[in-house]
């Protein structure tokens, strides 16, 4: 079965990630933002690499180049289920460049959020908490 | 950084459109079917506004690239292809425009001297000047293109509409409005009016710096537009202040216009549109295909020596040879309108084929790349891109109502196609060493954007051949 929330990690390299982050919290996206239902981003930095082994762009198609690990950035957000599609269909847009480094977006399941100071539940736990 | 907003993008459209030649081409339009010509004015507008669709979607798809279309065509189609509709439909088609710009200037020029000095001593000179301003990398900045353009707008428009609806100081003519109202009259002529609306795609290169990427297409619309609605004006200010027959084979069409409608003042408005005109868009073609030969340059599309620049910053090989054939052209003595019109309808036809190209990329792209994310589509995708097309191609093969003159583009152009072809095949074959026509990428063309890519592989293969 389904889970009703969802979490959406996006992996890229820190200057793509940086740049989004600071765009979703420009006037511009904050509207979007608000209407897709994201209540909250976690950002984690981390190293890393991916099918290009770390590889900069000017060396694609290269074999044999050794594995390096970048700064990578690690994007999450957790948002309702029916809305990953048009949050993914945001993030894509937002990220892409057509430069190997955009990034990419895992989606899992997440099976309860629970709010700690006020023991909300569920979409309770994501927005505003109704408990004063 | 100061975003550019959608008036400062409309000005550099609209002063990419705006060239003084135009007259020649509305002039000889209207001459021959009278105010039915702006039925062709409106097919060819709406033919243009479907190609920036497309090559607003490709912008969006590929963003900030520095060779325009070239890259698009590199991506989609392949080297062969983008060499020839390319190196073709930009390099050597504005290697017509500018000439024809300058022929108008001259033809101005010795309208007011009295005939004492030769119009191609004119239009070689102002040519020069700009090649040299261009050299010291003196750039007219986005502020200044507004400022000039506008007063194109403005003054051109004011023209139109004086003209439209009888408000001018000059007598009016009695002669019929319509002298042939058959489609197989009019169609035809849309291939003339394609000149009004070239070049908006020159808006694209702005996108990086814009507010927001969606009004890279609505400035490019909205650039069209107005040129459209001053060139309908002006066919209606046609209709009441000058004869057909005279309109037709004036040298100086707009001259005529403007002294027929307001008299003396009108000649003296004319000549400030003229130099106007002539700056503007011939420094926009010396800037615009200089930026444009160094990328497809760095893509290993031309010669290395096109994307070398001086100590400002100029692209000196690309602007000394632009400008000496500008200059060959210009020095060669042409300036009756049967000279300007051949120019720009070969200029047109290249630009054409890489129109057509433009929507063929869409079309392979969407195929290719369903799935990567588009700030920009075009909407009821592929309607726009087959119907451009087809009238793309309609023009082409109408591009002169007059036979010889027909015959004469097509041969031009047959040829100037079978040296790019021998150019293409060789430089791909021997220099780039990769199939002729199977596209590149989107993702290796945007990667091959930058130096690094080409400096990675020139030490490796510097490395191969020493070992």
């Amino acid at each position: 079965m389904e889970s009703d929330f969802s979490r959406i990690e996006v992996v890229g390299s820190v200057s793509r990630i940086s740049l989004i982050v600071e765009q979703m919290g420009s006037g511009k996206h904050l509207e979007a933002i608000k209407k897709l239902g994201i209540t909250g981003i976690t950002v984690v930095n981390a190293m890393g690499c991916g099918v290009e082994s770390g590889s900069p762009e000017s060396m694609m198609d290269m074999v044999d180049s050794p594995l390096t690990l970048l700064p990578k950035s690690i994007m999450v957000i957790i948002c309702e289920t029916e809305k990953v599609d048009d949050v993914i269909d945001f993030l894509m847009k937002q990220l892409y460049s057509g430069h190997i480094g955009d990034g990419k977006i895992f989606v899992s399941d997440v099976k309860k959020i629970i709010r700690v100071r006020t023991g909300e539940e569920g979409i309770e736990a994501l927005h505003e908490s109704k408990i004063i | 950084m100061k975003k550019i907003s959608v008036f400062g993008a409309v000005s550099t459209g609209v002063g990419m459109l705006i060239a003084t030649s135009c007259f020649i081409s509305s002039a000889s339009g209207a001459s021959q079917v009278g105010t039915p010509f702006i039925a062709a004015i409106l097919i060819a507008c709406a033919a243009n506004m479907m190609a920036v669709l497309s090559i607003a979607e490709l912008n969006a798809i590929m963003p900030n690239l520095t060779g325009g279309i070239a890259q698009y065509t590199l991506a989609g189609m392949g080297p062969m292809i983008t060499i020839i509709t390319m190196v073709g439909g930009y390099l050597i088609s504005n290697v017509f425009a500018a000439p024809a710009e300058g022929a108008m200037f001259g033809n101005v020029m010795v309208d007011i001297t009295g005939g004492k000095i030769p119009s191609a001593v004119f239009s070689v000179g102002i040519t020069i000047i700009l090649v040299v301003v261009n050299l010291m990398g003196v750039n007219m900045s986005t502020f200044l293109q507004e400022i000039v353009a506008t007063f194109m707008v403005v003054v051109l428009f004011f023209l139109g509409f004086v003209g439209a609806f009888g408000m001018g100081s000059g007598e009016e003519v009695a002669q019929n409005a319509v002298l042939s109202a058959s489609m197989k009259d009019v169609m035809p002529l849309t291939a003339t009016a394609f000149w009004f609306f070239i070049g908006a795609e020159f808006i694209v290169p702005l996108g990086k710096d814009m507010k927001h990427p969606k009004q890279v297409p609505l400035s490019m619309f909205l650039s069209l537009a107005i040129m459209c609605v001053i060139q309908i004006l002006m066919v209606l200010g046609y209709r009441r202040y000058t004869p057909w027959k005279e309109l037709g084979d004036a040298v100086s069409p707009h001259m005529l216009y403007a002294v027929h409608m307001l008299g003396e003042p009108g000649r003296y408005l004319m000549v400030f549109i003229a130099i106007f005109a002539a700056v503007s868009t011939q420094n926009s073609i010396l800037g615009s295909v200089a930026e444009i030969c160094c990328g497809m340059s760095k893509m290993g599309l031309l010669p290395e020596f096109f994307s070398r620049k001086n100590s400002h910053e100029a692209p000196w090989a690309v602007l000394l040879i632009l400008g000496f054939l500008t200059c060959l052209i210009e020095a060669s003595g042409i300036s009756t309108g049967e000279q300007v019109s051949f120019l720009t309808l070969t200029c047109s036809l290249f630009w054409m084929l890489s129109y057509i190209t433009s929507h063929i990329n869409v079309i392979l792209l969407r195929v290719r790349m369903k799935k990567v994310p588009r700030n920009y589509k075009t909407p009821f995708f592929p309607t726009f891109q087959i119907v451009g097309i087809a009238l793309q191609m309609y023009m082409m093969l109408h591009i002169s109502t007059d036979p010889v003159q027909k015959a004469g583009i097509y041969r031009l152009c047959l040829i100037l196609f079978i040296g790019l072809f021998i150019y293409a095949f060789i430089w791909v074959k021997r220099k780039m060493k990769v199939p002729f026509f199977r596209g590149m990428g989107v993702h290796r063309v945007i990667a091959m954007e930058s130096p690094e890519y080409h400096r990675v592989r020139e030490m490796l293969r510097a490395e191969s051949e020493k070992s």
